[in-house]
């Protein structure tokens, strides 16, 4: 009698336990599926933003007037130390049109969709340029250019 | 010993009715889960739709920098080209599925004005086509390029713009 009811309680935990690993099974499923899709959609506007906005022309005249550089070309003329035909360093041309082009871009604030952003621009040895404004939470969406001397990644954060 | 047999028989068919119990049931959960989703899916659709529609929208030849600016550039708007396309008004809303296009230019900030062959290239807000029963607007970033001259030199000049891309309420 005892074995029988041992068996019995072997074979409902056996069920029990087929059911759980079904269970799991079935919701790692649905969150994997849930979460490759937003990611895959949003990050592309992220990344339309980062090609239109390299192609941006600042204020910086190299060598010659009327020579506006892009802002791809400006990364690398700050990197190497250039100064601008307005006298600024280009550096510090670039820390202000990434902070302006950005912030124009991106409305953040508790009442917006969103809250925060972080851009990071870095060579194969050091940073370039680093910035984050506003809530960095938990869920972001981003878009990362590889160049031959720099990257550039930005997060935007909602 | 019958009886023995009987009832394993019925403890079989009783664990074959559960399992298929719970597989309905699991297949019950997943299907409403998965019609629950249907709107938000088509909403999410119609985005990504948008998003790489104003990305081609951009790329085509009719809106394209192609290599005025020296190499080909990508998700790169010839503002004259616009603008002759805007004056022009060719019948493209039927060809494109959508209801509006719109590009305003959002970086140097600058005060709205539409662009018109009047205020040309001193304005920021290209209206290609806007028709009713729009539905909701979908936007990507775009560089709006032109050719500018400055004591008889000729130079580039791109800003950043969005386009914005509106869908027929279904």
């Amino acid at each position: 009698m005892i074995k029988k009811f041992k068996k019995a309680q072997e074979e409902m935990i056996g069920f029990a336990l087929i059911i759980i690993i079904i269970a799991v099974i079935i919701l790692v499923f649905f969150s994997l599926s849930i979460r490759d899709k937003r990611e895959a959609i949003e990050s592309y506007e992220v990344e339309n933003f980062l090609q239109a906005a390299l192609q941006y022309n600042t204020d910086c005249e190299i060598s010659y007037s009327t020579n506006f550089l892009d802002l791809n070309k400006l990364i690398k003329s700050c990197m190497q130390g250039d100064y601008c035909l307005n006298e600024k360093n280009s550096c510090e041309i670039l820390n202000q049109t990434l902070k302006e082009l950005i912030s124009e871009s991106w409305k953040i604030g508790k009442d917006e969709v969103y809250k925060g952003y972080s851009i990071n621009i870095t060579s194969s040895t050091s940073s370039i340029f680093s910035y984050s404004s506003g809530n960095l939470t938990k869920s972001y969406k981003g878009a990362n250019q590889v160049f031959e001397t720099y990257a550039i990644d930005l997060k935007i954060y909602f | 010993m019958v009886k023995k047999a009987q009832i394993k028989i019925q403890q079989t068919a009783f664990m074959l009715i559960a399992l298929t119990l719970f597989f309905v049931l699991v297949g019950l959960f997943f299907l409403s889960f998965k019609l629950s989703g249907l709107r938000e899916k088509a909403t999410t659709l119609d985005e990504k739709n948008a998003i790489i529609l104003s990305s081609k929208i951009s790329n085509y030849p009719e809106f394209s920098c192609e290599e005025a600016y020296g190499s080909k550039r990508v998700n790169c708007i010839d503002s004259d080209k616009l603008m002759a396309f805007v004056n022009f008004k060719p019948k493209y809303s039927n060809f494109w599925e959508i209801s509006g296009l719109e590009i305003r230019k959002i970086y140097p900030k600058q005060s709205e004005i539409i662009c018109s062959s009047s205020n040309y290239p001193n304005c920021t807000y290209f209206k290609i086509f806007s028709g009713e029963n729009s539905g909701p607007d979908y936007t990507s970033f775009v560089s709006l390029c032109r050719k500018e001259s400055f004591s008889g030199a000729i130079y580039d000049k791109c800003e950043l713009a969005k386009i914005i891309v509106s869908y027929k309420i279904k």
